[in-house]
C-alpha cells in the first residue's frame, strides 16, 4: 500500500501542491493583513476566492489522478502485480486525504493564531472556526471525489462539463446551508455517493 | 495449490452486443505450456484479459490459481507473470522507476534471475519507457513478469511488432526461463512455428469457439488429410463425421478428417478407391484446415 501511495504522490506532485499553493497563499495574506492592518473585509473577500482555488485544485487532483490512470492504461499494469483494484484506488483517495489535510491544517492553525483574518472574528469563535473548518474540509473533499468520478470518463468533454457543473453544486449547497450541520451531512452524503459510483466503476470496468 | 492453474468453465462473452466468446471450457494442466491459437479478433486477447479479471465476463466462469478471476486476491496476482500484448508498461516512467515499482509490489523479487535477464537484453534503465524500442519492450516485460518467480505465466502474442531477429532473441530467451521451473505456461500467439516449438497442449479458437484442445503430438496424429482418387467420379454420398474440408476435382478427392479411425477407413474402402494417401500436415496446415471460413468443427479431445 505504501508503494502504491508513493507512486500516487511522484505521480501527481504538481497537482498535490495546486491546493496546497492555495493553503499557502491564503496563510501569506492572512499574515501580512494582520501585520498590516488590512480591514479584514478585503482579507476575507480574498481568502473566499482562495477557498474556491482550493477547492478547483482538488477536483483537478481527483480528475488527473483517474484520467491519467486510464489514459494511461496505469492500472493494467498495477492490476497484474501483487495487488487488487480496491487498493489501488484505495491508495489514491488516502492520497488526496493527504493533500487536504495538508492544506487545510495549516490554515486552521492559522485562523487560530490570527483570529479574524481568515474567518470573521464572531462571539464563539472556535465553535465558529471548527464548524467552518469541518464544512470547508468536507467540500474539499467532496470536489476531491467529484474530480474523481469524472475523471474516469475518457470523454474529456463530459470531464469539464461534469467537474463545473457538480463543483456549482457543491458550492450552491454550502452557500444555502451555511457552515454546519445541515452542510456537513449534505457534503457527506454527496462524498459517500461519489466514492462509491467512482469505486463501483473502477472495480467492475474493462481495463 | 491447484492441479489446474486455469480453469475456464463455459465462458460467454458479448462486446457490443457481438459474441466473442462463445461456451468456452478449459483446463490447463500444472506444468503444461498450453499454446493458444486463433486468427485476429478469435478471442485469445479477450479471454486472457477475463482470466486476469482485467475484463468481466458475460457469462461462465474463469479460475485462475484456484480463485475466481473476477474477485483474484492481491496474492493470486503475485503469482502469475503477464506479457501483455502490446506490453502495457507505463510509458512516462523510466525502466528503473518502473522497476522499482514492480519490485515494490510483488510477492517475491528474485533480484539474482531478474539482474541475469537485464544483463542477457542489455536495457538501458536510465531511458524512459516510451523511448525504447518495441523489442525492447517486450523484454523488459518479459524480465519483469519472470523477476516474480511466478506459478503462472501468461503471455499474449509477447512477440506481435517484433523483427525476425529479435522474436527468436526473445522466444529462446523465453524457453529457457519458462522451462527453468516447470512453470504453467498459457501462450497466445499468431506465430505456429513459435507454438509448434514450445508448447505441448494446443487449443484453436475460431470465432469464439475453442475447436481444437488436445496434445500437440494427439492433434497431429488426429487430424488427417487424405488424397483419395476413385475409379470414375468422387462419391456424392460420401458422408463421414469430423470432416474438415472437402475438395473433390474429377476422381480425385482432397479430404481432411478429425478423428481418423478405422472405422472411418472401412466406411471409405465402401466406395472402392483406387488409392488412399496420406499427406503430411505441419501444425500450420492443421491451423489453417480448422480456422477456414467453411471447415468444420473439430471434436474435443472427450469424442470418438
Amino acid at each position: 500500500m505504501l508503494t502504491l501511495i508513493r507512486r500516487e504522490i511522484r505521480d501527481q506532485l504538481l497537482y498535490i501542491a495546486l491546493p496546497c499553493f492555495f493553503s499557502v497563499v491564503m496563510i501569506c495574506i492572512a499574515t501580512m493583513s494582520y501585520w498590516w492592518g488590512v480591514p479584514a473585509p478585503i482579507s476575507l473577500a480574498l481568502a473566499a476566492n482562495l477557498t474556491a482555488g482550493l477547492f478547483l485544485g482538488l477536483c483537478c487532483l481527483g480528475t488527473v489522478q483517474m484520467h491519467t490512470d486510464r489514459a494511461g492504461r496505469v492500472s493494467v499494469l498495477l492490476s497484474t502485480l501483487a495487488v487488487t483494484r480496491g487498493q489501488i484506488f484505495l491508495a489514491r483517495v488516502l492520497v488526496g486525504v493527504l493533500t487536504l489535510l495538508v492544506a487545510v491544517i495549516p490554515l486552521v492553525i492559522t485562523a487560530l493564531v490570527l483570529p479574524g483574518q481568515i474567518i470573521p472574528q464572531v462571539s464563539s469563535y472556535r465553535h465558529v472556526l471548527a464548524a467552518v473548518s469541518v464544512t470547508i474540509s468536507l467540500a474539499g473533499f467532496a470536489c476531491y471525489s467529484i474530480g474523481l468520478l469524472v475523471g474516469w470518463r475518457t470523454n474529456r468533454a463530459w470531464v469539464l462539463i461534469g467537474s463545473i457543473l457538480l463543483l456549482a453544486l457543491v458550492a450552491s449547497l454550502v452557500w444555502i446551508k451555511g457552515f454546519g450541520v445541515d452542510a456537513m451531512a449534505v457534503l457527506l452524503l454527496l462524498i459517500a455517493a461519489a466514492l462509491l459510483r467512482t469505486w463501483s466503476q473502477f472495480v467492475s470496468t474493462s481495463l | 495449490m491447484t492441479d489446474n492453474p486455469i480453469v475456464i468453465e463455459e465462458l460467454v462473452k458479448y462486446y457490443d452486443g457481438r459474441c466473442i466468446l462463445d461456451g468456452i471450457s478449459l483446463r490447463v494442466p500444472r506444468g503444461c505450456i498450453y499454446g493458444l491459437l486463433g486468427r485476429n479478433g478469435s478471442g485469445k486477447t479477450t479471454m486472457i484479459r477475463i482470466l486476469l479479471g482485467l475484463e468481466p465476463p458475460t457469462r461462465g466462469r474463469t479460475l485462475v490459481l484456484g480463485e475466481d478471476s473476477t474477485r483474484l486476491s492481491a496474492n493470486a496476482h503475485g503469482r502469475v507473470g503477464y506479457v501483455a500484448e502490446g506490453h502495457h508498461l507505463i510509458q512516462s516512467y523510466t525502466v528503473s522507476r518502473l522497476i522499482d515499482l514492480c519490485k515494490g509490489l510483488s510477492l517475491h523479487w528474485n533480484d539474482e534471475f531478474f539482474g541475469q535477464l537485464m544483463e542477457t537484453f542489455r536495457l538501458p534503465t536510465d531511458r524512459k519507457v516510451k523511448d525504447l524500442s518495441t523489442g525492447m519492450r517486450a523484454q523488459l516485460n518479459l524480465a519483469l513478469a519472470m523477476a516474480i518467480d511466478p506459478e503462472l505465466v501468461i503471455l499474449d502474442d509477447p512477440t506481435l511488432g517484433l523483427d525476425t531477429v529479435a522474436r527468436r532473441q526473445f522466444l529462446e530467451l523465453a524457453i529457457d526461463v519458462i522451462q527453468r521451473q516447470g512453470r504453467t505456461i498459457l501462450f497466445s500467439s499468431h506465430i505456429l512455428a513459435d507454438v509448434e516449438r514450445i508448447a505441448d497442449r494446443i487449443g484453436i479458437l475460431v470465432a469464439g469457439k475453442l475447436v481444437v484442445d488436445c496434445s500437440l503430438d494427439e492433434l497431429k496424429s488426429r487430424v488427417k488429410k487424405l488424397r483419395v482418387i476413385f475409379p470414375e467420379r468422387t462419391p456424392d454420398d460420401l458422408y463421414l463425421t469430423g470432416i474438415i474440408n472437402q475438395q473433390a476435382m474429377g476422381r480425385e478427392m482432397v479430404l481432411t478428417v478429425a478423428n481418423w479411425n478405422p472405422q472411418k477407413q472401412a466406411i471409405l474402402q465402401i466406395f472402392s478407391p483406387e488409392s488412399c494417401t496420406e499427406m503430411p500436415m505441419t501444425l500450420e496446415d492443421i491451423f489453417i484446415e480448422c480456422t477456414r471460413p467453411a471447415g468444420a468443427v473439430v471434436p474435443q479431445e472427450s469424442e470418438v
